[in-house]
């Protein structure tokens, strides 16, 4: 009985370990779609509002490493019911210097976003 | 017998009740239009033989400028005021004449139109008189881009009267807008951009006769429900204060 208990206790463990856990709704680290690797570069808080009817984004991404970092990034901008409202950004690049913090500021295409996620790859 | 009392009084009741007539006018407007006739001919004749030779040769150049003022209507921005004011149920519409270039008076002078029996069966009139309507196109470049958005943008102003065609008394006045814009995204490669005006012009449509309904339900003391009220800064979204995500 004892080991059973044991058995199921790792195996609940490792099941944990394998997966993070998702980031909570609403974070920061929701809105972020890491494509393929992201080394790094830190995406850290966001300030987001509507401004003139339009919703507004400014996103503080911080180099960690020494070397200059090349990212490439787009925003994908969504409506009420979680779905593209905009048709698809092209890449954009994004040169972080050695230990930069940087803003990056985005402004929805139309109003009817209401919600958006960053796509981010760097090399 | 009864019976027949009450459904009498009930049907007196309803016709009491029933709302006035309103004949709603198509946007009165004048111009300033302007004809420049210039007209030159010159002639020259000769003619010589062995003896003698004559010439003549003539000349004739006229000019004028006249410019007169044209009364009319526009007729594409009524039908929205029309289907809003029947949707608050407040007037029943009856269809006046439409002012046309062989009446003989002047578009402003509503109280001789309504005399004149232009407006048979109305109870009121809704007078409007077009102020101000402009077409803007600008191109403004997108910053960290190599695009443009190109706007078709369009705003009209008119000034509304409802009277009374019995005393001529001036039930509600007010000032009406309505806007629309169309806009599209353009860059290097877009050979041809074709912005859509008619859409452009349904908006302003749309958003005036919406415009028109609330000032009247405002003026005449009953109110519209929140949902139908919209603002008026081209249907965007309110303002939404900043949080910051962490």
């Amino acid at each position: 009985m004892r080991i059973k208990l044991l058995a199921a206790l790792t195996v609940a463990l490792l099941a944990g370990c394998a997966t993070p856990p998702p980031p909570a709704p609403g974070s920061a680290a929701s809105k972020v779609v890491v494509m393929g690797k992201l080394k790094n570069i830190e995406v850290g808080p966001m300030r987001v509002a509507r401004e003139n009817g339009f919703l507004t984004v400014k996103v503080s991404l911080n180099n960690t490493s020494s070397s200059n970092k090349a990212m490439f990034y787009r925003f994908a901008w969504l409506g009420n019911d979680g779905f593209p409202v905009a048709d698809e950004e092209g890449w954009k690049t994004l040169t972080l210097y050695g230990s930069q913090s940087s803003i990056l500021p985005a402004i929805a295409p139309v109003t009817q976003a209401t919600d958006f996620r960053l796509e981010v790859q760097s090399q | 017998m009864r019976a027949w009392i009450a459904v009498v009084g009930l049907a007196c009741a309803f016709g009491a009740h029933a709302a006035p007539k309103v004949a709603v006018t198509d946007l009165a407007y004048q111009e300033r239009v302007e004809e420049y006739i210039h007209t030159v001919s010159s002639q020259q004749n000769s003619h010589a033989s062995m003896y003698s030779a004559n010439s003549s040769s003539s000349y004739n150049e006229y000019e004028s400028s006249q410019s007169y003022v044209e009364q009319t209507e526009l007729r594409k921005f009524s039908g929205d005021i029309k289907g809003e004011i029947l949707k608050t149920g407040m007037f029943q519409l009856v269809q006046g004449t439409p002012y046309t270039a062989k009446a003989k008076e002047d578009v402003y002078d509503v109280i001789k139109r309504i005399k004149n029996g232009n407006f048979k069966g109305a109870d009121y009139v809704l007078f409007g008189t077009l102020s101000d309507i402009d077409f803007q196109r600008d191109i403004n470049s997108l910053d960290r881009t190599d695009s443009y958005s190109a706007v078709l943008g369009l705003t009209l102003v008119a000034d509304f009267s409802l009277i009374n065609t019995k005393t001529f008394e001036i039930t509600s006045a007010f000032t009406a807008m309505g806007e629309g814009q169309d806009t599209k995204l353009v860059n290097g490669d877009d050979v041809r951009v074709t912005l859509n005006r008619p859409r452009v012009v349904r908006e302003v449509s749309k958003e005036l006769g919406m415009d028109v309904a609330r000032q009247l339900s405002e003026q005449l003391g009953q109110a519209m429900p929140e949902h139908e009220r919209r603002p008026m800064r081209n249907n965007l979204p309110p303002d939404e204060p900043a949080q910051i995500l962490r």
